[in-house]
């Protein structure tokens, strides 16, 4: 049994739909679709997309979804979420960018955005759009492992997949290990050996990408990872 | 180079004045504070008023903060309905108390101070809500000191002092991206997190407040522990119309308060 | 048979019955009795919870309590605080067996009626709690925030409000449960007792809940306004049930 990871639709109904038909083609018996966020975007047909996601043909399955960063912008705008400003949403894609997601979004969405988790944490798997701390934080093969390791340990995760970054990899950390010692006030010393098990970072890439769509197939049950490239 | 470190005062200033003597006797040559300088305690002013005329250098704590933006701290940051209410009264009253200059400097503390290698900050480099535990994890402990780009991270908030010394770890990470894989090693140096504990408010099962001594060049520390006359900051408690359970806690080392139960709960606000 | 059961606070009166009772093939034909205590059913609630065979009564005329002496078997729990003069009268004309718990060493007043003497192994000094005083306060009704709970029972044991020789109680918690806590002089006892009474999941619990506190020196207002601080409301009380009938039908549904 496989399950189905992307993210990063922002919108667009055809890239969706192609992603689809290669899943569905493929004739593996799929459990779950997850999307990990930014469902919507600017100028795309939001509104389309989340109406294919939610009411797929009768042999399709419902996707479950989790906040992105565009939702969570949408979020912010309409002063549902965080500080007052949009901030990150005006440094990157400036004042109209705030404008479009406050005005040319419907309030049914808003209110579906709003019933979105922030993650999934299913069996030894976390998945979310950003990482165990934000939607916004980004986890890249560049990020340093020491940070990485620590948003696994936050959340006691095997597998994280991981959207923000909107790039397909499959980083595996093995073999890490951190010896320490703590003295209390009364004196005394404690030592601890931590062993790091193996951890596996997946980015899921982006349906909406700029050379074609990317997406993620994860069998849960022998821990096989499929990174599925569409040019 | 000496330099003493300590952390949550809570407007205790018999317990900073004794503190203060025995820094003096031990010769350091500077003095760092991490915060929480008011809440529960019956001296916020005189507590601010010392730590500005001796120009201690300090960051801001979680009662600092919430002084000066308002009482916004999520339920979650109260273990319970009786921690709640004790809390927002210690609020309310500390709230009326300050005096507006005073109010002004607490709002002005930086989140994080460095000092070459060192990194001072209250709670955690992430939130100045985070608790940092001598059990958390190891990565996470030594993200904790990366993430403040240090080699010693000195923080506060516990209120139960500890050094814990994180020896050079490994790690070995293999990325498959496109057709190619690739593997590299990477490893850490030495780090170190040194809870100061607690002057005013101590949680140790004693009365006595704590602090930290550090030696730059020799990197050795002492975890102080100072006697003090708590009798007297319970008999103000009660004098300055705070509830008597803040002296019977004090009393005891019990805290003013209870800590949050989800130690790595960091409030989102 | 009717079996008066005297002691000391403390001494494990009802421990004592609840032994008896669980050796008893026929609950049904068991009467439990402590007399002024109607008010403030405390002993009498945890036993129920325990055997809910057994029959409680709040006051009985003597020739009632002897008609029921015939079949059954009544324990009469006799608070320490009753005037012994009245109390032997009345146990004299009910003829009934007279069993005293002492601690060792302790010489106690009733030791010179007793039909059997049972000696709890442990030396108790009551004086420095003279003059004692008990505090009790009714929750009956009202649903408790247990980690406040639990802050208030190391403080309350721990000194802060008075100098405590015994704490009982029987609290509602927002699980839904009906809980039993203890404490003697100087063993801290953090644990609560889950009574066996069916989950509370609509409205406010109707079951009996109250604390009575034993000791010298009582700061009786501030107890009760401590315990005010962390009673639900109407609206918290109904939230948390709604949690707990989700998660159930999720249980069931899983």
């Amino acid at each position: 049994m496989w399950w189905v990871i992307m993210a990063g639709i922002e919108g667009n109904l055809a890239a969706l739909e192609r992603v689809l038909r290669d899943v569905y083609k493929q004739k593996l018996p799929v459990e779950e679709i997850y999307i990990l966020g930014d469902v919507i975007g600017i100028g795309g047909d939001n509104e389309g997309v989340v109406e294919r996601i939610c009411n797929p043909p009768a042999t399709e399955l419902i996707p479950h979804v989790c906040r992105g960063w565009w939702e969570e912008q949408v979020l912010t705008v309409h002063g549902l979420y965080g500080s007052v400003a949009p901030i990150e949403l005006i440094e990157q894609f400036g004042p109209q960018a705030s404008r479009q997601l406050g005005e040319g979004v419907s309030e049914k969405l808003v209110w579906w955005i709003q019933s979105l988790h922030f993650g999934f944490l299913e069996f030894d798997c976390l998945l979310v759009h950003g990482s165990s701390v934000s939607v916004s934080e980004c986890l890249s093969p560049e990020t340093s492992p020491w940070v990485i390791l620590d948003r696994f340990q936050r959340v006691g995760a095997r597998y994280l997949f991981s959207a923000r970054s909107h790039s397909l990899f499959h980083c595996i950390i093995e073999e890490g290990m951190v010896e320490s010692q703590v003295e209390t006030v009364e004196g005394r010393r404690i030592n601890q050996v931590k062993q790091a098990e193996t951890k596996h970072l997946i980015g899921v890439g982006r349906v909406n990408g700029k050379d074609g769509s990317s997406y993620v197939l994860y069998n849960p049950y022998t821990g096989e990872i499929r990174l599925r490239r569409m040019d | 180079m000496k330099i003493a470190v300590l952390s949550c005062i809570h407007a205790n200033l018999p317990a900073l004045e004794a503190v203060l003597r025995d820094i003096e006797k031990n010769h350091c040559d500077a003095i760092y504070s991490l915060g929480d300088l008011v809440g529960y305690g019956p001296h916020p002013n005189e507590v601010v008023n010392k730590i500005r005329e001796l120009q201690i250098p300090s960051t801001q704590g979680c009662w600092d903060e919430d002084i000066v933006e308002g009482l916004n701290a999520c339920e979650c940051s109260y273990p319970s309905l009786l921690a709640e209410k004790r809390g927002r009264m210690a609020h309310e009253w500390t709230n009326q108390q300050i005096t507006p200059e005073n109010r002004e400097f607490l709002a002005k503390l930086p989140l994080m101070l460095h000092l070459d290698n060192l990194c001072f900050t209250h709670g955690s480099p992430h939130s100045n809500h985070e608790y940092i535990l001598p059990e958390m994890d190891a990565f996470c402990a030594l993200e904790r000191v990366l993430a403040a780009s240090a080699d010693v991270l000195f923080c506060g908030h516990t209120h139960i002092p500890y050094v814990r010394t994180l020896n050079p770890g490994q790690l070995s990470v293999k990325l498959k991206k496109g057709n190619g894989v690739t593997e590299r090693q990477f490893s850490s140096s030495v780090k170190r997190i040194i809870n100061v504990g607690s002057v005013g408010e101590p949680r140790h099962g004693r009365p006595n407040a704590t602090y930290v001594i550090y030696d730059q060049d020799t990197e050795r520390v002492w975890i102080r522990e100072v006697e003090y006359d708590y009798e007297k900051t319970c008999r103000d408690i009660i004098e300055r119309g705070l509830p008597s359970i803040f002296a019977w806690r004090l009393s005891r080392g019990l805290e003013f308060a209870e800590k949050a139960p989800d130690a790595s709960h960091v409030c989102q606000r | 048979m009717i079996i008066a059961v005297l002691g000391n606070y403390g001494v494990g009166k009802t421990h004592w019955i609840r032994r008896e009772i669980a050796q008893l093939p026929d609950k049904n034909a068991v009467v439990y009795l402590s007399p002024k205590t109607d008010k403030f059913p405390l002993d009498a609630t945890i036993l129920k919870s325990e055997f809910p065979d057994i029959s409680i009564q709040q006051t009985a005329s003597i020739e009632k309590l002897k008609d029921a002496g015939q079949n059954t078997t009544v324990y009469l729990e006799i608070p320490p605080y009753l005037e012994w003069k009245s109390v032997e009268e009345v146990l004299q004309k009910l003829q009934s067996k007279k069993v005293v718990l002492q601690y060792k060493g302790e010489e106690s007043p009733w030791i010179a009626a007793a039909d059997e003497v049972i000696v709890f192994d442990r030396e108790f000094n009551l004086d420095p709690f003279d003059p004692l005083e008990i505090h009790r306060g009714l929750l009956t009704g009202e649903v408790l925030d247990y980690p406040s709970l639990e802050t208030f029972w190391q403080e309350l044991t721990g000194g802060a409000y008075g100098e405590i020789l015994r704490v009982k109680g029987i609290f509602n918690v927002f699980t839904g449960e009906c809980i039993y806590g203890e404490y003697l002089y100087p063993d801290f006892n953090p644990d609560f007792l889950s009574l066996n009474f069916p989950l509370c999941l609509q409205g406010r619990p109707t079951n009996f809940s109250g604390i009575e506190i034993i000791g010298k020196n009582l700061d009786k207002q501030t107890i009760a306004d401590t315990l005010s601080e962390f009673c639900l409301s109407d609206e918290a009380i109904a939230y948390y049930q709604q949690q707990i009938r989700d998660n159930s039908q999720q249980e069931e549904e899983g």
